[in-house]
Parts: C-alpha cells; sequence; structure tokens
C-alpha cells in the first residue's frame, strides 16, 4: 500500500523558512567558535608575554630588591648580590609567591662550581634553588656579582661572577 | 464593493518572531562580546602598568621620576590589602575602549613587592611617578608616588630638602611657591609652614593632615602622606612595617650564619625583637618608635667589622 502524504503551499514554506533560519543559527555558531578560538589564542600569548616581561622586568631588578642587595659594605655596587642573605632566604617559605615567578635560582658561573648549596657545602657550590614551583617554564637570565663574607685573617668580601634566572608562570 | 486587506500569513509571523529573537541575540551577543573585549583591554593595561612601575624603582640612586602615557582617558584604582605575609598591591584600570558606554574595570593585577602611594583612584591620560626608597634602618623597598595630569599641587613653603627634591627630579603638576595666593585655582595646597590648606604639613612633629585625619611620617613616607588618601597610607605603612619584620628575620639568620663562620656581631636578638615590634605595628603613629630602634640597630651595626647589613 502506497501512502502519500500532500503538504500545502504554506506547509512547504514554513519548511523551507525554518530549515533557512537554521543553517543561519549554524553559520553564526560556526562564526562565533572560530572568533573565540581567535581571541582565546591571543588572550593566551598576551597573558603569556606580559607574564614573560614581568619576569624580565623582576630578573633586572632583583639584584637591588633588599632581600638581595649587597649592602653590607662601605663601596656601593648596583648588581651585587649578598649571598649570606640569599642563604638566610633559601629557607623562608614566605616568599614563595612574593616576586610571582615560577622559578628563581642563583647560579656561580666564574669560578665554576656545581652541586646545590647547603649550610654545609656554601660557598663551595654551583647554584641555589630559592623557587621551583614548575618544571615547564622559560628563563629570564641576568648576570650579577655574587658576594660573600669570607673569614680569612681579617676576613673580606669576595665577589664571583653569577646569573640570576627567573621565570614566570607558564599557560 | 472591492475590499483590500494586509494579510499577515503564519509564515510571515513565523518569519518576523524568529527573526527577533535571533537580532536579540546577536545584539546581546554582541555586547556580551564587547564588553568582555573591554575589561580585557583594561586588565591588560593594568597588569603593564605594574610591570611599568618596575623599572622605576631604584638601586643606588636616592630618587627617580618618569610619567606613563595612556592610550585614551583612564582611571586607576589603588587597591591596597593588609592581610598575609606581605599584604598585598592591587592595580586596576579602568578605560573608555569606545566598543562600549559605561565603566568596565579590569581584573585587579596583584604585586606583593610595591607599594604605591596614590588616591584611591587617578584619573588621566598621562600618569606621573616618583619613586624614593625606604630605609629603616635597611632599604626595606621603594616607594612609588603616583598622580594624574588632572592632580595639580601646589608646595608652599617646603624645606629646603623637599625642594631641591621637586625642582631636581622636575617633578610635573608641582608647583612650589612662597605663598598660598600664587597657588593656581584647582590646586591642592600642601603647606609646610601654615595649617588650613587641603594639606597640612608639620616637620616638626612629622604630621601630614589631610582629609581630617593625621597621618605620621618617617623619611619619604612623607610623600606618601601627601599624594595618597589616609587609607590607603596608612595600609601600606602597615605593609612595609611587614616587610621590615620579614627582613629583620632574614637579617637575624645571617647574623646567626656569620656568627658560625667567625664573625659574631650580637645583633641576632636585637633583630628578633625589632621584628616583633615591626609586626606589631598597626597604625602610622608608631612609626616614631620604631623609628627609634632603628636607629639604635643601624649604629651597632655601623661599629661591626663584618656588618650585617
Amino acid at each position: 500500500m502506497i501512502c502519500s502524504v500532500k503538504y500545502s503551499k504554506a506547509q512547504m514554506k514554513i519548511q523551507e523558512m525554518a530549515f533557512v533560519l537554521v543553517a543561519i543559527m549554524i553559520f553564526f555558531a560556526l562564526v562565533a567558535m572560530i572568533y573565540f578560538s581567535i581571541s582565546m589564542n591571543s588572550l593566551k600569548q598576551s597573558a603569556v608575554d606580559l607574564r614573560a616581561q614581568d619576569a624580565i622586568e623582576t630578573v633586572r631588578k632583583l639584584s637591588s630588591a633588599p632581600e638581595f642587595a649587597f649592602t653590607s659594605s662601605s663601596r656601593s655596587c648596583a648588581s651585587c648580590i649578598d649571598l649570606d642573605k640569599v642563604m638566610a632566604l633559601r629557607n623562608r617559605t614566605d616568599y614563595q609567591n612574593f616576586w610571582n615567578l615560577e622559578r628563581l635560582v642563583i647560579e656561580k658561573v666564574f669560578p665554576e662550581d656545581s652541586g646545590e648549596c647547603t649550610p654545609a657545602t656554601f660557598p663551595g657550590c654551583g647554584k641555589i634553588t630559592l623557587i621551583d614551583k614548575s618544571t615547564k617554564y622559560t628563563s629570564q637570565r641576568a648576570y650579577v656579582s655574587l658576594c660573600y663574607w669570607v673569614n680569612y685573617k681579617e676576613g673580606y668580601v669576595k665577589c664571583e661572577l653569577g646569573v640570576i634566572s627567573a621565570a614566570g608562570k607558564q599557560i | 464593493m472591492d475590499k483590500k486587506g494586509f494579510e499577515l500569513s503564519f509564515g510571515w509571523l513565523f518569519a518576523i518572531l524568529v527573526g527577533a529573537i535571533i537580532i536579540f541575540l546577536a545584539i546581546y551577543a554582541a555586547g556580551k562580546v564587547a564588553s568582555n573585549q573591554n575589561q580585557m583591554t583594561n586588565t591588560q593595561a593594568g597588569k603593564e602598568l605594574g610591570i611599568l612601575l618596575s623599572p622605576v624603582e631604584t638601586s643606588l640612586d636616592s630618587g627617580k621620576s618618569t610619567y606613563i602615557t595612556f592610550p585614551r582617558e583612564t582611571k586607576v584604582g589603588n587597591i591596597c590589602s593588609e592581610f598575609g605575609n606581605f599584604g598585598a598591591q592591587r592595580i586596576n584600570t579602568t578605560g573608555d575602549t569606545g566598543i562600549t558606554s559605561g565603566d568596565i574595570s579590569g581584573v585587579s593585577s596583584t604585586f606583593y613587592n610595591k607599594y604605591l602611594f596614590s588616591n584611591t583612584i587617578s584619573s588621566g591620560k598621562t600618569f606621573y611617578v616618583f619613586a624614593k626608597p625606604f630605609e629603616m634602618p635597611y632599604k626595606v623597598a621603594d616607594l612609588i608616588f603616583f598622580w594624574g595630569d588632572k592632580e595639580y599641587y601646589c608646595f608652599v613653603n617646603p624645606s629646603n630638602n623637599v625642594e631641591d627634591e621637586i625642582l631636581g627630579l622636575n617633578l610635573k603638576n608641582i608647583k612650589v611657591v612662597n605663598s598660598v595666593t600664587n597657588c593656581s585655582v584647582g590646586s591642592k595646597k600642601v603647606c609646610f609652614t601654615r595649617s588650613n590648606c587641603d594639606v597640612d604639613v608639620s616637620m616638626n612633629s612629622q604630621t601630614v593632615r589631610k582629609e581630617n585625619r593625621t597621618m605620621y611620617f618617617e623619611g619619604p613616607l612623607l610623600y606618601g602622606a601627601i599624594f595618597a588618601s589616609p587609607e590607603i597610607y596608612e595600609c601600606q605603612v602597615k605593609r612595609l612595617m611587614k616587610r621590615d619584620s620579614e627582613l629583620a628575620l632574614l637579617y637575624a639568620t645571617k647574623a646567626d650564619t656569620l656568627a658560625a663562620r667567625g664573625c659574631g656581631s650580637n645583633l641576632r636578638e636585637d633583630l628578633i625583637v625589632y621584628a616583633d615590634m615591626t609586626l606589631k605595628v598597626d597604625s602610622s603613629s608608631k612609626l616614631s618608635n620604631i623609628a627609634f630602634a632603628s636607629d639604635n640597630l643601624e649604629r651597632r651595626n655601623h661599629d661591626l667589622l663584618c656588618q650585617i647589613f
């Protein structure tokens, strides 16, 4: 038995219009999705750029921060880091979020030494890790002088070449 | 008689209804997108402003000044929070990007190592920045004084140091005069030798009276009391004292390690007492006591063979 359904002209028009409207909605939804995906990518990129810029400015100014600056001498030094102070800073958890950094390491460049610094190995060691929250990072580096007190004869301040490397949050 | 009328068929009704819904949704979505875009731009500007304030900080210099220009008229919000180990400095910006009408402020950017002294909201296109190190007795932080191009200050009979600093750093929108009558109309009058001005400074009692509130200052905090609203000033003083306390503990540890390496100083106990004292500061009125203890520490440190700070 063949069953045939007859549509009126008006019903056909409504169906056509409904399809067109659905198509328009799908089109706009696609355009919106593309727009949001592009804008999210650019937002993500600008957030990464801002964090990197923040890390660059922080690393540039870190040697003059009171927690790092070498001030205990009559000679003024603009980019000298007080390693004795940094060693004291090592175990202070209060400072973990202070500079908005994911990683902050001070390494000795010359004379070359290796291994993480501890009170037992200091100053014959290679690096002091102050913040290490992430394994995925892009570091910004700045060369500095690493100064510390040496108790030899009357005692003196010894400075060595080092690098301070900092990394902001990655997304 | 031939009657002609407009027949509204079901097809037309359906199209008008659904069309109206689509247009409404499109306008709503466009508005939302524009407002989000505005908020994004303001959030980005707030973070960038915070980053731009970093190079202004001092190292060996006694003061630095610069200016920051935004691409459009902007309101900069200064939010100070005293909670936590160091408190927090939040900065947000509100600027009309032209996409939407009305003020949509960006998400605040948080900094723990910045101390911004300004009004709660500063407006303008160009903002002037002046930074000075704050030492008590060692360097605690850089104080950043911030005002917009629509704020004018008139310093009447300031002390020689203040006058030299303002003229030497060529600070914009600040005029130094001998008499209140020489001040421009609309400028904030900051009087050093008389009272009943917008801001009254007493160098003898080290106080600044502003908005019917008295603020106490030490050293460069004078500028903080002049430029900042009293709530911001008191909050920043508490934050500075918290950092002073943390630094005192840091120096106490350093004194300990140096003593173990053969360079004793006997400063450790005093630094711990000082850390406790500074941590308890709840108002700028306690600053004079802290300054007294700080001077004592500085004298003792100065006489050491291996200085702690």
